[in-house]
């Protein structure tokens, strides 16, 4: 039988050896072509050219390569696309134009995004980048999704007023969750599926996944006070209404009332209280690199105040928070250690506190690798040990760790079953401003969860 | 034979130095044994010195560049495709058969050819062009720049510094500027003049560019630009003035390929000898900023009103040279990496920042009007602009030797000339720049001189009966020699069809860097020199000089290198 494969592997070597071996083509008949050329291509006087010798040998890897090479350029060539027409059609300025005013302060203009977990959303937003001419900043938005349900924001801001170092500023947060989470009070680990008899979520000895709809109204005024170049004081009262039921939109979780007794959801009648916050601050922190990757000093806030509820609202109790945060240069100002320390805690009995005022941990930005808000209890605290190195002008990346637990009283502080998130991922930034975080972070107990996060990991942490 | 060449064999005392010997040796034979002439001959006529890319055609159209497009195709699509397609490193093809550059519509020899003058460095050009105020300011572009005409009503852009880095811009504009044109390439005649407020007019109908439309540019407005500059003891303000080229803009050229609607563009712009050689001029220079805009061509019409003329290939904007975007825009990577740098990119991530990378931990200067520009830091061969540049991806030793020995055909004096013209107000930053730019001269020359046998300025001489071919060591002559350069050549001789005419001699150059083949037949038709330099450590690639006997007079002549890379 004859055999194929070693007949073509030897005419392919004899091929090739020709190939190299076979270094003299017709250079006459190549150079009087050459001499048929006018100037002034013609300038280097060769009569017969140079020809290297494995050139021919080339196509081998050239064919082997063509397809990739293709598949490279069509993949990128939608990209390309967009990038033509926003150059072509001017696609910025005419943003600018359409959406803003002549000065380009003011602006109202559409928005769609995308979050991990919570779908697509569209909305629209109004913003104004110096108001009263000082620097104070105005921004109004509205969004609206399926699955992330609906949300308006109101923020004001004077900047500094003249050259004082008072700024006074309004907040405000209307928000619509069709299928808000509950796993309960504690550190309790996740129970497999619900028992049928619902858990008292006060007891704490279970943990299982329900949901809730949640409607959520807030606002209030804050006086900032500049005290000293490093040091800021805050003063805010926020009023907030939540109202709570079953989910708005199908889930494969049972719902909260039915997970969870009624007596042991404190607050699920309505909420309507009044939140009074001191914020001390403590800033030296410097950027060496870029303003979105902090190199060097601390960050220290210390902020607490008591809510009070009313009418059938049973809310009476007080909040407490410590947020240490501490950036160690490595090198350069873009290797740093970021180091923070977060406790808070609420005072007072459970029965006076909202199961949804209660300091949560996990999410994209809390005891990272968890489910937000998969632990509640009065006391949370978390530990963070990041470290962020360069990886491109526009690009770093970041790995962490994070442990963090919930108690429920001071006299059972204990380390025992700490949670522990770790993980890390890539953030964009400009030189002056952070864009947005690609996040993948798992946990000791495993579980995956990847996160696109566009608020800054340095961000203080806002009220339940 | 020199000294140094018997002092250095006393040095091959241990056993690694002379297993080193060994094998350079034979390495040196084989090369000698199947190398050779080869099959290359050139014509019998003098090499090309100019090349007439300048037959009068109708105006090209105005091309335009899609901006972010350019950049993503070469921070990111067309490097990997350019890999991915296997290329050849290919001679480049406008060269003449010296391997010399011959003037066109790109390049103009200059330093070296004929005899630059100091003044003609200060002032930037031939001419002596300081706008005459007072200046009309007619448009303001969208990087800040003023189009104004002057008095006689030739018109300039004029740049500010930015206030938070003084002098730094308009210093390395000029500095840059003045380098380039000694150089040979087309760019703009630039100065710095001190201008009053009163200087300044504003047209009635001047406009400026917002949100994608004109808009009416008044003298308040000019007064907001002015208002955070620095003013000299009498009021004035520090200005870059660059004068209009001449002709009509019709957009860039591009950096691949022909321009298809000039007949006179015929060879890929990738394969100019001038514009790879680039590589050597801007790495010097510290200059990235190699976006299209900055790329300019002008048609000229030739004679005016005949709807006929040429292009000249123009590059403007130098501003950003010599470490100062690293300094003004806070990106100590450049020079040193491209914006988007795939060699970079990879080894970041896995390293997890415990690598080191070439820019890091640099202070910067803190002279005023000094970048982010030095010696020790300077890597020759490892200069990136800021985004892919197509005729570096095709770069071959060639170009950058033929680049770095017109590179240090600049004196001393031109470049203190150059840095003097910046008109610094600190005679310390002065001084710092024309020391680091002798420094990264010599640098950049040694590391592309020394890549190639480094033979040149090849010259046929009559010696009684028999004729001499002489060449000039560039790395002795100009004190670049180091350890590891050639200290003798090994010298053969060919006949026209490549057969052997002499036995292999080697040579050393004399004190005054000249070497010296004698005994050539003066009778022959066709002669191949064949030069190879010989090291202490490595074997360099040969440099073929080919001979013949002027078709009218007999005389030997040179009619072309076959300069191997």
């Amino acid at each position: 039988m004859l055999r194929l494969g070693p007949l073509l592997a030897a005419l392919v070597c004899l091929w090739m050896l020709a190939t190299v071996v076979h270094a003299k083509p017709s250079r006459r008949e190549e150079a009087t072509e050459r001499e048929r050329e006018a100037e002034p291509t013609r300038t280097d006087g060769v009569a017969q050219p140079a020809r290297s010798r494995g050139r021919k040998a080339l196509w081998i890897p050239r064919s082997l390569l063509y397809v990739p090479r293709r598949a490279v350029v069509l993949a990128l060539s939608p990209i390309r696309v967009a990038l033509w027409a926003y150059d072509r059609y001017d696609l910025r300025n005419r943003f600018f134009r359409v959406f803003y005013f002549e000065d380009r302060t003011w602006g109202l203009y559409p928005t769609a995004r995308f979050q991990s977990q919570l779908g697509a959303s569209v909305g629209g937003r109004m913003v104004h980048h110096d108001l009263f001419d000082n620097g104070g900043r105005l921004d109004f938005s509205g969004t609206w999704g399926r699955k992330f349900g609906g949300r308006a924001t109101f923020y004001a801001d004077t900047g500094w007023l003249g050259r004082s170092p008072v700024a006074l500023g309004v907040d405000a947060e209307y928000r619509l969750i069709p299928a808000d989470r509950f796993y309960g009070i504690g550190n309790a680990d996740l129970a497999a599926s619900a028992d049928d008899d619902p858990i008292d979520a006060l007891r704490r000895d279970a943990a299982t996944s329900s949901r809730f709809s949640h409607e959520l109204a807030r606002g209030g005024p804050a006086l900032t006070i500049r005290a000293a170049p490093a040091i800021q004081l805050a003063i805010s009262t926020t009023y907030t209404r939540r109202r709570f039921g079953a989910p708005t939109r199908a889930t494969d979780d049972p719902r909260i009332d039915q997970a969870f007794t009624r007596d042991s959801l404190v607050g699920y009648g309505g909420v309507s209280n009044v939140y009074t916050q001191l914020r001390l601050s403590y800033d030296t922190v410097e950027s060496r690199w870029t303003s979105a990757v902090p190199s060097s000093g601390t960050f220290a806030s210390l902020y607490g105040g008591p809510t009070r509820g009313f009418g059938p609202d049973p809310s009476r109790f007080g909040r407490l928070g410590l947020d240490l945060q501490r950036f160690v240069d490595l090198f350069d100002g873009n290797r740093v250690l970021r180091l923070r320390l977060l406790v808070e805690t609420v005072i007072g009995s459970l029965r006076r506190i909202p199961f949804a005022e209660l300091p949560t941990l996990g999410g994209a930005a809390w005891l990272r690798g968890y489910p937000r808000a998969r632990f509640r209890d009065r006391i949370a605290a978390i530990a963070t040990v990041e470290y962020v190195y360069p990886i491109d002008h526009r690009v770093s990346g970041f790995l962490f760790v994070e442990p963090g637990r919930v108690w429920s009283d001071p006299t059972e502080l204990t380390l025992e079953h700490l949670r522990m998130g770790f993980g890390g991922g890539f953030q964009l930034h400009r030189t002056s401003s952070f864009i947005a975080r690609i996040q993948l972070a798992s946990t000791i107990h495993g579980g995956f969860h990847v996160n696109l996060v566009f608020s800054p990991p340095t961000a203080p942490r806002d009220p339940a | 034979m020199s000294t140094s060449c018997s002092r250095r064999r006393l040095h091959l005392a241990t056993p690694r130095d002379r297993a080193r010997a060994w094998l350079l040796g034979a390495a040196v034979l084989v090369a000698a044994c199947v190398s050779g002439p080869g099959q290359l001959r050139f014509h019998n006529r003098a090499p090309v010195s100019h090349m007439n890319d300048a037959v009068a055609t109708p105006p090209p159209h105005r091309r335009v560049v899609a901006k972010t497009v350019y950049y993503f195709e070469y921070d990111v699509t067309r490097p990997i495709a350019h890999a991915l397609s296997v290329p050849e490193r290919t001679i480049a093809g406008n060269v003449s058969s010296l391997g010399e550059v011959p003037d066109s519509s790109w390049f103009t020899n200059r330093i070296g050819v004929r005899d630059v003058s100091v003044a003609e460095i200060r002032r930037g050009g031939p001419r002596e062009t300081p706008p005459t105020p007072p200046l009309r300011v007619r448009e303001v572009f969208a990087g800040g720049g003023l189009l104004a005409k002057d008095a006689n009503g030739v018109a300039f852009v004029l740049k500010l510094d930015t206030p938070l880095f003084p002098e730094l811009a308009s210093a390395a504009d000029v500095i840059t500027q003045r380098m380039l044109w000694a150089v040979g390439y087309n760019v703009p005649q630039d100065s710095i003049v001190q201008v009053g407020r009163t200087d300044l007019v504003v047209d009635a109908d001047a406009t400026t560019e917002y949100n994608g439309v004109d808009v009416p540019f008044r003298e308040d407005d000019l007064d907001a630009m002015l208002a955070p500059q620095e003013r000299d003891t009498a009021g004035r303000y520090r200005v870059l003035a660059s004068e209009f080229l001449p002709g009509i803009p019709v957009g860039p050229f591009t950096t691949e390929g022909t321009r298809s609607d000039d007949p006179n563009d015929r060879i890929p712009h990738e394969h100019h000898r001038e514009l790879r050689g680039w590589y050597v001029f801007f790495g010097w220079l510290g200059h990235t900023d190699l976006h299209p805009g900055n790329l300019v061509d002008m048609w000229i019409e030739d004679p005016p009103g005949s709807g006929l003329g040429h292009l000249t290939h123009n590059l403007i904007d130098f501003d950003q040279s010599l470490g100062a975007f690293a300094v003004a825009s806070d990106s100590e990577w450049d020079t040193y990496a491209h914006r988007v740098d795939y060699r970079y990119l990879v080894p970041s991530v896995l390293a997890l920042g415990m690598w080191k990378r070439p820019w890091e931990g640099i202070p910067p200067s803190p002279l005023r009007g000094v970048g982010r520009f030095d010696v020790e830091h300077f890597r020759p061969d490892g200069y990136h602009p800021r985004d892919y540049f197509a005729p570096f991806l095709h770069k071959t030793d060639l170009d950058c030797f033929w680049a770095a020995k017109i590179l240090m055909r600049i004196e001393p004096h031109h470049i203190r000339a150059a840095v003097e013209s910046a008109q610094l107000s600190d005679p310390r930053s002065t001084e710092y720049l024309v020391e680091t730019l002798i420094a990264r001269q010599r640098k950049s020359a040694r590391h592309w001189l020394g890549k190639l046998t480094p033979l040149d300025r090849f010259a046929v001489t009559q010696r009684g009966e028999a004729a001499a071919l002489c060449a000039t060591d560039l790395l002795m002559q100009h004190g670049l020699a180091d350890a590891s350069a050639p200290d003798s050549y090994e010298v053969a001789v060919y006949d026209g069809d490549g057969r052997p005419r002499r036995r292999r001699r080697v040579l050393a150059p004399a004190a005054d860097a000249q070497l010296c083949v004698g005994g050539l037949d003066p009778a022959a038709s066709y002669l191949i020199v064949e030069l190879r330099a010989k090291g202490r450590d490595r074997a360099l690639p040969p440099v073929f000089v080919h001979l013949a006997a002027h078709p009218r007079t007999r005389a030997l002549r040179i009619i072309g290198l076959d300069r191997r890379g």
